[in-house]
């Protein structure tokens, strides 16, 4: 069995481009989300986080000279992110031992719309003819794979791509997940009343809804440890097995999750630093998740969640937020729950309000979805 | 080892479970009112399926067929009972509805009845609920059945010891077109799992559904 060690990332949300970017801002306890107007997504108002997308046409101009007219946004997000995160740790993208696995949720679902349909081939909108697309553009030897699986899908990648390298089938894998805004999912949303009309408050008493964020990550994992001092240990997927659209009560699914994962990495509950949550700052979900913690023994460990500084990034949340969770460890420092104020679920967890300096050796990641879907994970340092 | 139980295969009117005609309808029919028929020949009554978008109904109907008298988490601890499928199309005939409430401003009305059902994964949600399978699940898209991907992945989970048994397969359906694969397989003597065979079954399969 080979060890799993994360290497080079690459991200972009509202807060900026990069790893660097986004983490310095996170730090600063910035927030990416605002009042978004524009009609394209919602005929009214809505609080979100959007990526500057102006900034973002020159940056891909001139990444990838003469090459934008041919891919919409979502695969452009991809392929940058996955070109950038390879600047930090070069791989041979034509080798056999190099596999791409792509976590969305829908894609390039905003091609649907009536004014973007006629621009592009049908089968567009299909998640595989991105990745074929993106396999051609890399010239990647194995067939990209995709995985959908609501709002856990880039947490359980790194598990399917860890589980893969740990066996021994690839030497590097590279994980990128990417959603965009679109007015398919904001209009959704709203129907569902899920939204909040100001910026999101996880495990807040006042929460009342979620921001939506569009957003694209990559992270390198490779069995080769020449550079990296983090490693991925274990990890676990569940089902509530409960209702489709809301999370379980008794927050027993996610447990089940978690369990599996540090019964995977061999170690015990107290040894874990922090907790990356999930956090969307709708009622259920939040209070679900202070169930599960408490469950697993991690009442007293303290958790944030990130949807306060880029929203809900779908099927991009787990991939950001586990860079960040990595920085975290990197810098030994907690980033604050932007937005959290007064303690707002039954069970007392340690919902971080303020970021301050702690050694953070052992991280759990964590992601509730639609589907009654929950994955963890959990990352290692092995030295500073 | 690691034996795969029991298959099913459904697609242009045909249902076969292992390798047996189960149901045989005119091509003429729509796929809605073959799905109907074979609820009501079940005799499951389950409200909620009636909400369920195509991708979902077929899902489910295809593992009712594949478990047929079988209560797997009566053989099994739940945690222990995996789902992996394959698919194409997402939930694209769901995704056009939900559009097209959006695209007449006049009377823009999206529904979340409607919305939920577009994402893929709620298919395999639906039948964790109905068989209380609670262990690991997943949806991987590819443009056709990636034999090769579910079995490694599949076979992974199982020797990682994260499962002891697993619905594995390819759920998809288009505008027009559907095709279910789904097999069972579990850590007990029997059949042996391997790459080959489940390429050769799904291969048999598409073979007589179009002979």
């Amino acid at each position: 069995m080979k060890s799993v060690f994360v290497h080079g990332s690459y991200l972009i949300s509202s807060l900026g481009f990069g790893t660097q970017e986004n983490t310095a801002k996170l730090f600063a306890g910035e927030s990416g989300s605002t009042l978004i107007t524009d009609k394209k997504y919602y005929p009214e108002p809505f609080f979100g986080s959007e990526i500057d997308h102006i900034r973002f046409n020159t940056a891909f101009n001139t990444l990838f000279p003469d090459t934008q007219n041919s891919f919409p946004f979502f695969e452009q997000l991809l392929l940058f992110v996955i070109q950038q995160s390879l600047n930090k740790h070069p791989i041979d993208l034509k080798s056999e031992e190099t596999l791409l696995i792509i976590s969305s949720t829908k894609g390039n679902i905003d091609l649907l719309a009536a004014e973007e349909k006629t621009k592009w081939e049908e089968n567009r909108v299909f998640l595989w003819k991105s990745a074929q697309i993106i396999q051609d553009f890399f010239g990647l030897k194995n067939k990209v794979i995709v995985l959908s699986n609501a709002c856990i899908s880039g947490v359980e990648a790194l598990g399917i791509g860890s589980r893969l390298i740990r066996e021994g089938s690839y030497k590097n894998i590279i994980v990128a997940g990417a959603d965009i805004l679109s007015e398919f999912v904001v209009a959704g949303f709203q129907s569902f009343q899920s939204l909040s009309p100001e910026l999101c408050r996880p495990y807040d008493e006042g929460r009342v809804g979620l921001n939506l964020g569009e957003a694209a990550g990559a992270i390198i994992l490779s069995s080769d440890d020449d550079t990296s001092n983090i490693e991925i240990l274990g990890s676990g997927v569940s089902n509530d097995a409960n209702h489709i659209s809301g999370p379980s009560r008794t927050g027993d699914g996610l447990y089940l999750a978690i369990q599996s994962a540090i019964e995977e990495s061999v170690i015990s509950p107290e040894t874990i630093d922090f907790i990356s949550g999930h956090g969307t700052a709708t009622n259920y979900n939040d209070e679900m998740e202070s169930k599960a913690f408490q469950l697993a023994g991690l009442e007293n460990t303290p958790v944030n969640s990130l949807k306060g500084y880029w929203g809900h990034t779908l099927g991009a949340a787990g991939l950001i937020e586990s860079i960040a969770a990595i920085e975290t460890m990197k810098e030994n420092r907690l980033i604050k729950t932007l937005g959290y104020d007064k303690h707002g679920v039954s069970v007392p967890i340690h919902v971080i309000k303020e970021g301050r300096s702690k050694t953070v050796n052992t991280v759990l990641k964590t992601a509730s979805g639609f589907g009654g879907a929950n994955a963890a994970i959990i990352f290692k340092k092995n030295r500073e | 080892m690691i034996s795969l139980s029991k298959h099913i295969y459904f697609s242009k009117n045909k249902l076969f479970s292992n390798f047996e005609m189960q149901y045989n309808f005119e091509n003429s029919l729509t796929f809605a009112k073959v799905f109907k028929a074979i609820y009501k020949d079940l005799g499951i009554k389950y409200p909620k399926y009636f909400k369920m978008d195509s991708l979902s109904k077929l899902g489910f109907l295809s593992t009712e067929v594949l478990l047929q008298n079988r209560l797997l988490a009566e053989d099994y601890k739940s945690d222990r009972i995996g789902i992996v499928l394959g698919n194409s199309a997402s939930t694209y005939s769901m995704d056009l509805k939900h559009q097209a409430s959006l695209d007449d401003k006049e009377s823009y009305f999206p529904s979340p009845a409607n919305f939920v059902y577009t994402l893929p994964n709620i298919m395999t949600g639906e039948i964790c609920i109905r068989h209380q399978f609670k262990g690991e699940n997943a949806v991987f898209i590819s443009d056709g059945f990636d034999d090769s991907f579910i079995y490694k992945y599949v076979n992974k989970l199982l020797i990682d010891n994260k499962l002891d048994a697993c619905l594995l397969g390819y759920v998809n359906i288009d505008t027009d077109n559907y095709e279910a694969f789904l097999a069972l397989v579990e850590k007990k003597e029997g059949e042996e799992f391997n790459q080959n065979t489940l390429k050769e079954i799904h291969t048999k399969y598409k073979i007589i559904t179009n002979g």
